[in-house]
């Protein structure tokens, strides 16, 4: 009875109610009428959006492999850019720095990020654990120039010169938040009884979060340590502003290329990272996707 | 009867909240015991706290006469089946219930055969490779009793495990429960706020409300003779009626009833002149049968059919209401009509007096 009243109901109210699982069956044949994909002119919308995203990049990756040296002037098919891309020693070593850097302070932003997500989540007794939360999220607020003079000044105070050490403690640093926020998420959404559980069937702390913890919020650690590596890699403000002590990152040697010119190597460059990327991120998409 | 739990005077609270007041109750060897009790009353709390997730406030928990409530979880010999049964989702069934073995170290070959066997025990064996998400409710909570049996804990744990289970499944996992506990003799403490499935499982039943024991005893005891009203009410259903003393001896006690009639019931340690509750339950009460004690006179004034057994209203002459409830002995007979007027008969006996 209450099944034919909830129909009705749904049938005159655009948004579907709490759907349960007694009626989803029929819920979803009513649904279906306001599906988005049901709008007028949906598709059309729909091809304009990827079009105006991918367009840009895919001009990139077209003109790289163009033989002209002025850039936008089609002139036939070549790879010389690319070898003459991977020959730029200039090129090859901010990219190793940039590697190297993000490597380095996803490991060490992950790990901590680890540890303050598992003290705010799971531990007892934490004094102003909201605050605390709201403290380790703050740099996401932060227009990136203003950390970006923080750790400037800082550096010069403590009298840091080394220029990869520089980029290591400054990338940990902003990466920390972007780490955090989806092992938090991953630990709020654990059922705290398995750990229970576990300890109940004689696993000390230790083993419970080796054996039950860790593997179960593994999915966002590794979004976590994704996002962090991505970030790292992408970020322009903080390593210009602390760049010199003799390490160059990616982007920022890149626009120092641009200064010079829009050369077509730079097209190849940037299809050479966006290759890597995708490489990189493939397997970690499909194993934070895993249940 | 020896005890294995014996807890003292133990109190919880949560910030100025006493979820235990000073609570004191022993555990014996091989007891299927249970807690029962409202929402709220502090079931949970308390089983935690035999399992070592919550620490008293105050009072001693003893395990075999050893001081525990301080050790940690991981280290009581006791086991948990929880209410939503979490078994590790990431672990096979056979791993879920090897994982207690292996944390105490038993060697390969026992760790596979206990496995084995405690697969058999609830039935599971074809299932051993499946993961938890493959399971239905009553196929995990198999699993979860295989679990926290495979350690041979010397407690079993039970927060509300059939709670989640439709009537029927819940009904047959009752018996199964039962046999298990006979046959392991392992003691089991078991939760629920089903009073039904308390009586028919228990050797003793605690009955709790807001953190105190209102009463400690077998399920006929708990039923026929409850301590207080909260306890008669809890428990199945009853008629309450204000009554007051008039006179008492040694042993018994007359008291009058809003029935218009007298009654004599067994003295529990009232005084002449004291004001109480008189509590008789409805299936003690027959209709027009042969006269016991007291015999009264009333019009049925609502019946509702419930399948077994018939719930009767009847207003008795003078107007009080009684519930009274008779079995459908005879196929399609539901004797008495509305406004039919019908003679109600109990015994002394059947009625208990309690505190107003
Ligand atoms: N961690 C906690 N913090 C504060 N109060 C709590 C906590 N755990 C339990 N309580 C309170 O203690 C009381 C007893 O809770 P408990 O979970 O033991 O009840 P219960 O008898 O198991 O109830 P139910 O049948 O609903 O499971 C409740 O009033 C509850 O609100
Ligand atoms: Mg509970």
């Amino acid at each position: 009875m209450s099944l034919s009243i909830n129909d009705a109901v749904s049938d005159n109210i655009s948004e579907p109610m709490n759907t349960t699982a007694e009626n989803t069956p029929k819920r979803r044949s009513v649904r279906k009428n306001h599906d988005a994909k049901h709008f007028p002119g949906f598709k059309a919308v729909t091809v304009l959006f990827f079009a105006f995203l991918y367009l840009p990049i895919l001009v990139v990756i077209g003109y790289s492999f163009n033989e002209n040296k002025i850039v936008s002037v089609w002139h036939g098919f070549s790879w010389k850019w690319y070898s003459s891309a991977l020959q730029n020693d200039g090129l090859m070593s901010a990219l190793q720095v940039s590697f190297t850097v993000a490597a380095v302070a996803t490991f060490f932003a992950t790990s901590i990020a680890l540890a303050a997500a598992l003290v705010l989540s799971r531990g007892k007794n934490v004094k102003h654990a909201p605050v605390s939360e709201a403290v380790v999220n703050l740099p996401l607020m932060l227009p990136e120039i203003v950390f970006a003079v923080a750790v400037l000044i800082l550096f010069s105070q403590l009298e840091i010169r080394n220029g990869m050490l520089k980029l290591i403690l400054a990338h940990t640093c902003f990466c920390i938040p972007f780490a955090f926020l989806p092992i938090r998420a991953r630990l709020k959404g654990m059922n705290t009884n398995l750990e229970q559980a576990a300890q109940d069937l004689y696993a000390p702390p230790w083993t419970t979060f080796k054996l039950i913890t860790l593997p179960l919020i593994m999915p966002g650690v590794l979004a976590g340590a994704m996002l962090s590596f991505v970030i790292s890699l992408d970020d322009f403000i903080t390593s210009n502003i602390i760049s010199g002590g003799g390490a160059t990152t990616l982007p920022v040697y890149i626009y120092s290329l641009v200064k010079q010119g829009v050369s077509p190597e730079l097209n190849a460059i940037s299809t050479l990272i966006m290759a890597i990327s995708l490489l990189i991120a493939t397997p970690f998409w499909f194993l934070s996707n895993r249940k | 009867m020896k005890e294995i739990i014996q807890i003292k005077n133990m109190s919880k609270s949560y910030g100025s909240y006493q979820a235990i007041k000073d609570i004191s109750l022993d555990i014996y060897h091989n007891e299927f015991f249970t807690l029962l009790g409202p929402s709220g009353c502090g079931k949970t709390t308390l089983l935690r706290t035999i399992a070592g997730f919550e620490t008293p406030t105050s009072g001693t928990i003893k395990l075999h006469g050893q001081d525990i409530q301080d050790l940690p979880a991981h280290k009581r010999r006791v086991n948990t089946v929880f209410q939503n049964y979490a078994l590790f989702p990431h672990m096979n069934l056979a791993e879920n219930i090897d994982f207690g073995l292996r944390m105490l170290d038993w060697s390969a070959d026992e760790r596979a055969q206990q496995v084995g066997e405690m697969l058999d025990l609830v039935h599971m064996k074809q299932f051993a490779k499946r993961m938890p998400s493959q399971l239905s409710g009553g196929q995990q909570q198999r699993i979860a009793l295989a679990r926290a049996l495979a350690p041979q804990p010397e407690v079993l744990l039970l927060d509300e495990p059939l709670s989640a289970l439709d009537h029927k499944l819940r009904q047959d996992m009752r018996d199964e429960l039962q046999a298990l506990q006979r046959e392991t003799g392992i003691t089991f403490v078991f939760v629920t706020h089903d009073q039904e499935e308390a009586l028919a499982m228990s050797d003793r039943i605690c009955l709790l409300a807001h953190g105190e024991i209102q009463q400690l005893s077998d399920s006929i005891d708990i039923y026929e003779n409850p301590n207080n009203k909260f306890v008669a009410d809890f428990i199945g259903e009853t008629n309450f009626m204000p009554v007051s003393v008039k006179d008492r001896s040694d042993d018994a006690i007359v008291v009058d009833t809003p029935l218009g009639i007298d009654i004599k019931v067994a003295n529990t340690g009232f005084k002449k002149g004291d004001e109480a509750t008189l509590s008789l339950r409805p299936e003690k009460i027959s209709i027009n049968a042969k006269d016991l004690d007291v015999n009264i006179e009333g019009e049925v004034i609502h019946h509702r059919y419930m399948g077994g057994y018939t719930h009767y209203t009847v207003r008795v002459d003078g107007g009080h209401e009684l519930r009274v409830s008779r079995g459908n002995e005879i196929s399609n007979d539901i004797r008495f009509k509305l406004n039919e007027r019908v003679r109600l008969s109990f015994a002394y006996a059947s009625a208990r007096v309690l505190a107003a």
